[in-house]
Formats: C-alpha cells, structure tokens, sequence
C-alpha cells in the first residue's frame, strides 16, 4: 500500500456526494487500504467500478432520500441539460420565435447551475435559484417589449420550479438533517399556489402564435401538481421523474404537430432564457460570472448560512416578481418598477445579512444581488453610478473578509477578486463613458473580449473552488463540454477561440488548485 | 407481521457481527470466510448496505478507533438485528429441513427405476 494509492482510491470517491464523504469518505479510504495488496499501486478495474457506481447510486438517491427528490434530482438536470441544448439549438436558427437573437449568458448560468447540480444537491439549489434570479433578470429587461402574457409565464415558471425543485431536505447519513423549515409544506404550498394561479392566468390568455408559451404555462402546473400529491414513499425516483417531464414532453410534441415549430418545440418548458436578446453584453456575462462565483465560493463559506440564504433569496427573487408584475401593471414603465423592485431587494438582501452567520457569505451573495438589482434599475443602456457604489462597496467587503476563509485556495480568491474588479470596472466604464463605448472598446478581430475573457475567468474560479471542495476534474469536465458543445453550434471560430481559452484556463487552474489549494479534509 | 427474507450479503453481514463487533474490511473478510468466499463485498455495495441497516435499526456504530492515522468505525449487532437474524435462521432452517424431507421422499420413489433423456 502507497500514499499514491490512497490518493488514488480518495480521487475516486470524488464519484460520491460530498455530504456523504463528510462522514463515510476516511472510513472507505481506509477499508480500501486495508484490503489493498502490498505494493498495490493503483485501484484495481473492479474497485473503481464499484467505488464510481456506488458514488452514482448515492448521489441519485441514497436511503436516506425520499422519492420526490430522487426524482427532482433526475428531473432538473435533465431539464438543464435540455434548457442547453434548446439554447444551443437557437443559435442555429439565428432567429429566434420572436425574431430576437438569443442571448448566450443564460446557456452559461444554467450550464453551470447542472454542474452544481450535479456536484451537490445542496450547492445545486442554490445555483437554481441563482439562475431563476438572473432568467428573472432577462423578464425584467424584457418586459417593455414582449407581452405580459409572456411575462406571467415566466414568473409561473419560476415559481413551479421553486415549489418543487427545492429538495425538502437533505438528510445526511448519520439523520442529522441540513434543516429546511421554510420549505416544509407551507412553503411549498405557497410557492405551488402562485405557480397554479400564475400557470391558470397565462393558460387563459394564451396566445397560440406563440406556442412555446403553451408548454412553458404547463411546466409548473405540472411540476407545482407533482410536488403536491408526492406523498407516498413507495414509488421510485425515476417515476417520479418520468410524471415530472413526461407531460412537458408531451405538450411540446403536441405543439410541433399542430404548428409545426420545431424550433418551439425544441425551446420547451425550460428554455425561459430564449426570449431574452441583447446579444454579447460583458454585463451580461459578468453577472453569470458573479452568480456563479457567488454560488460556488459562497458554498464554501457555509453550508448552513448559505441553505437561509438560498431560502431568503428565492423569496427574494418571488417578491420582486411580484413588485415588477403590480407595477408594471399599475404605473407601466420599468424605472419605477426598477425602485420597487431594488428596494425589495435590498430589503432582504439586508435581512439576510442580519441572519446569516458567515460574514463571507452574505458578502458575496450580496454582491450578486446588487449586480441583478443594478440591471432592474439600468431600464436604459446608460446605467446610472449608485449600484456602482453599492457593488464597490459590497466587493471590497468581500475583498476584505474573504482570503481568511479561503485559506484553501488561493486562485479560487484572486480568480474572484479579478472577476470582481472587471465587472466593478466594466460598470464604472458604462457608467461614465456609456454602454456601445465599453463595448467598442473590447472588441478585437470583430469578437467582443468577453467572448473569451470572461467565460475563462468564471471557468478558473468554477474550477478552483471546485478543486479547493475536492473535485475538479468532473467541474472542469463538465463546464467544458457544455460550453463546447453550445460554442460549436453557435459559431465554430469563436468555438476555437473560446473552448481554447477556457480548456487552457482549466487545465492551468485545476493544475494549480491541486497543488496550492488542497484543504485538510473535513 | 413477518420481515421479508434477508438479501445474502445483508444475511452474512449480520451472521459475522453476532459474535462481536467488527470494522469495515473485519467484515468483508468475516463475510467472505462464513460463506466459504462466495460472497465478496465491495465498498460501494457494504456501506449502503450497512447505512440501512443502521436506519433500520439492526446494526449500531459499536466505537471508533483511530490505528496508524486511519479511521476505523466498529459495527455490532443490536438487539433487534439479534432477533432478526435469529428469526431469519429460524426460517432458513424450516425451509432446510422442509426440502430435506422432500429429498427423502424422492430417494424413496427412486428405488423404481423411471425412464429418463439419455443427454448429459
């Protein structure tokens, strides 16, 4: 037995969920060992199927877990992943239902919201709801341009996913549960009550030119019926996954035949991010950076602080649609919206700070909400100083706190405090030279900078936070097949470009990660 | 109400940690010994098997010893992982013995001859 071995046998227990290797990981580690031939230098073939398989079967439902989040489990990254695809798919069609072109960002955010799915349950719900905040951002952006109709759809959609795909708790192996109060029934009902009476409004005032609005109205009245009548433990997660999509499916399918839109059809339920526009916006790349940093890095600064903080900003995130929705109706015009709404925000985002416990974290999940609030006031183009102020303040607070608690990695910090001083920076720059300047003035060889720079730098942080938690190679993995297989459909020289910059800053990061930034294990 | 039947590896799990308390790979080889190396656990199938034991009550954390910086966590039999097993001996040998007299009584037939396929 070497010490190249046990380091061999822990990269395969990686395949397990990292609650679960809190406290079974050294007990297997040393199982292994003991049975382990002397000499032995490699897990043998059969160990490392056993070990990957196993880490499967956890993750997609250990015995501690009920059902219905087994079959959330399966649902939502499947949902994603077709979110992706859909996305991805648009780009071939350069136009999309609307005539708008599409925005790529979004395709980002939920690529990376299916990676931490996929890492962790735990991280996975909050980047759900991080990504629904920056798709509600999209709405909000759009809201003087395309229909309530669809707007209501949105915020039903949201809220379906919110009623269900918050798993109830996740149970760790010794039954201490990560506690989940807010989400027990009452929670729960209330989010499903707002998808169905959201759902019910959109399905009535339907229009069927556009059909994809039809699947995206039925999505939550189906997720928010599925996760209401879930209460037998007896059927397996993958039924339950199969009544989730199944009826999704079906509409969309129904849909293609009877208007023949194939693109509709393949822009089903969860494609909300098609609608958006505003193609190659550093900003809007910045802040999927932001919530992707935040989610990440946040995660590591407590599990508890971030489980309220996650709870507080899909209320958040709730509340707000409700403000844009009222005041849209009521005054019809966004900048008054944007008050309402940014104060909402604020708000809680204030409250929060109050409850949670880690400083860092609240910092930076601050930040994110700062970033999205900023875009809810920035109605025009030219966006105005104060949530510059807000967001430098709340960065150099994050600056600040953070690299005691980041003691594990150090290029997950300066990958952040980078991120943060180019989307600090870019907003100074829109702020006092204006938008279409900022972006002249990034783009060379015809390819906005951000094209590249910045999916890059988000890639550096994903993977060093995620090797600094122990995995990144399945980080690293997934963040580039997705961003390869969306870029190759899109444009295959920025494909070349991009996939070569973030592959390069993968394989550098992830390489660095491991040798400066490996914590003792928990 | 009667449990239904043990699954083997669980069978062997709770046979080896009758006699005392055992850690991970004590098990594996107590298990592989009592059935004469035919069942060979892996961890991925002996650690979920052991947290729903632990659910179910059958089995308990006994102690935790730290030997050369390795973690070594000690399983035991409760009481009702006792009565469990026992009930499920109790079965098995009912069933042991129903088939046995059933094989009786065939070596009784088989003392007339009865003819049979001639393919080996």
């Amino acid at each position: 037995m070497t010490a190249a071995l046990e380091r061999r046998y822990r990269r395969l227990l990686l395949a397990y969920p990292s609650t679960y290797r809190v406290y079974r990981g050294e007990e297997i580690v040393s199982t292994l060992c003991d049975g382990a031939r002397p000499r032995q230098r490699f897990p043998r073939p059969v160990e490392a199927l056993d070990l990957v398989a196993g880490g499967l079967r956890e993750r997609l439902g250990g015995p501690a877990s009920t059902p219905l989040a087994d079959g959330l489990r399966l649902a939502l990254p499947i949902a994603l992943v077709l979110t992706a695809i859909s996305a991805a798919s648009a780009h071939v069609d350069s136009q999309g239902p609307w005539g708008a072109p599409f925005l790529q960002p979004w395709v980002y955010a939920w690529a990376v919201a299916l990676v931490a799915w996929t890492i962790s349950p735990g991280l996975g719900r909050v980047a759900i709801v991080l990504s629904a905040l920056a798709t509600l951002r999209v709405a909000a952006m759009w809201s003087w341009r395309i229909p309530e109709t669809q707007l209501v759809c949105v915020f039903a959609m949201l809220a379906g996913y919110v009623a269900v795909a918050a798993p109830p708790h996740s149970t760790t192996v010794d039954g201490r549960g990560s506690g989940a109060a807010l989400w027990s029934l009452p929670g729960r009902l209330g989010a499903a009550a707002v998808a169905a009476t959201l759902g019910a409004f959109g399905a009535v005032n339907l229009d069927f030119g556009q059909p994809v609005l039809l699947s995206v109205t039925l999505a939550p009245l189906v997720l928010a019926v599925v996760g209401l009548l879930a209460r037998s433990r007896r059927r397996s997660g993958l039924l339950w996954a199969a009544l989730v999509m199944a009826p999704v499916f079906g509409a969309s399918v129904l849909i293609w035949l009877r208007f023949g839109n194939f693109w509709a059809w393949a822009s089903f339920g969860p494609a909300l991010p098609l609608i958006g526009g505003w193609n190659d916006s550093l900003l809007d790349f910045g802040l999927a950076l932001t919530l992707t940093a935040a989610v990440l890095i946040a995660h590591r600064s407590g599990r508890r602080g971030l489980a309220v903080a996650s709870r507080m900003l899909t209320f958040a995130s709730l509340v707000a649609m409700a403000c844009v929705l009222i005041a849209f109706e009521i005054i019809g015009g966004l900048p008054a919206i944007a008050v309402v709404a940014g104060a909402a925000a604020l708000a809680i985002a204030g409250v929060a700070a109050m409850v949670l416990p880690r400083p860092v974290s609240w910092a930076l999940l601050g930040l994110g909400a700062a970033a999205v609030l900023s875009d809810f006031a920035g109605a025009e183009r030219e966006r105005s100083p104060w949530p510059l102020v807000v967001l430098a303040a709340l960065a150099l607070l994050a600056a600040l706190q953070a690299p005691a608690r980041w003691a594990g990695s150090r290029l997950a910090m300066l990958g952040w405090i980078g991120a943060t001083l180019l989307i600090v920076g870019g907003y100074a720059f829109v702020a006092t030279r204006g938008y279409h300047n900022f972006l002249a003035s990034l783009t060379v060889w015809e390819t906005p900078i951000s094209l590249v720079a910045l999916p890059a730098c988000a890639l550096a942080v994903v993977a060093a936070a995620a090797s600094a938690r122990r995995e990144p190679v399945l980080a690293s993995f997934t963040v580039f097949v997705g961003l390869a297989c969306v870029m190759a459909l899109a444009a295959p020289m920025r494909a070349v470009a991009v996939i070569g910059g973030v592959s390069a800053a993968g394989a550098v990061s992830t390489a660095l990660a491991a040798r400066h930034g490996r914590p003792a294990p928990s | 109400m009667a449990s239904p039947p043990l699954q083997e590896p669980t069978f062997f799990i709770l046979a080896a940690l009758a006699a005392e308390p055992l850690h991970g790979y004590g098990l594996i080889q107590a298990v592989a010994e009592l059935s004469d190396r035919r069942v060979h656990l892996r961890a991925g199938t002996l650690y979920p098997a052991l947290d729903r034991l632990t659910q179910e009550g059958l089995i308990a954390v006994a102690r935790e010893e730290i030997v050369e910086s390795r973690l070594r966590r000690f399983y035991e039999l409760t009481d009702d992982g006792e009565a469990r097993l026992a009930a499920e001996v109790e079965r098995l040998s009912e069933n042991v013995a129903a088939a046995k007299r059933r094989l009786a009584e065939r070596s009784r037939a088989a003392v007339r001859p009865e003819p049979r396929g001639a393919e080996a």
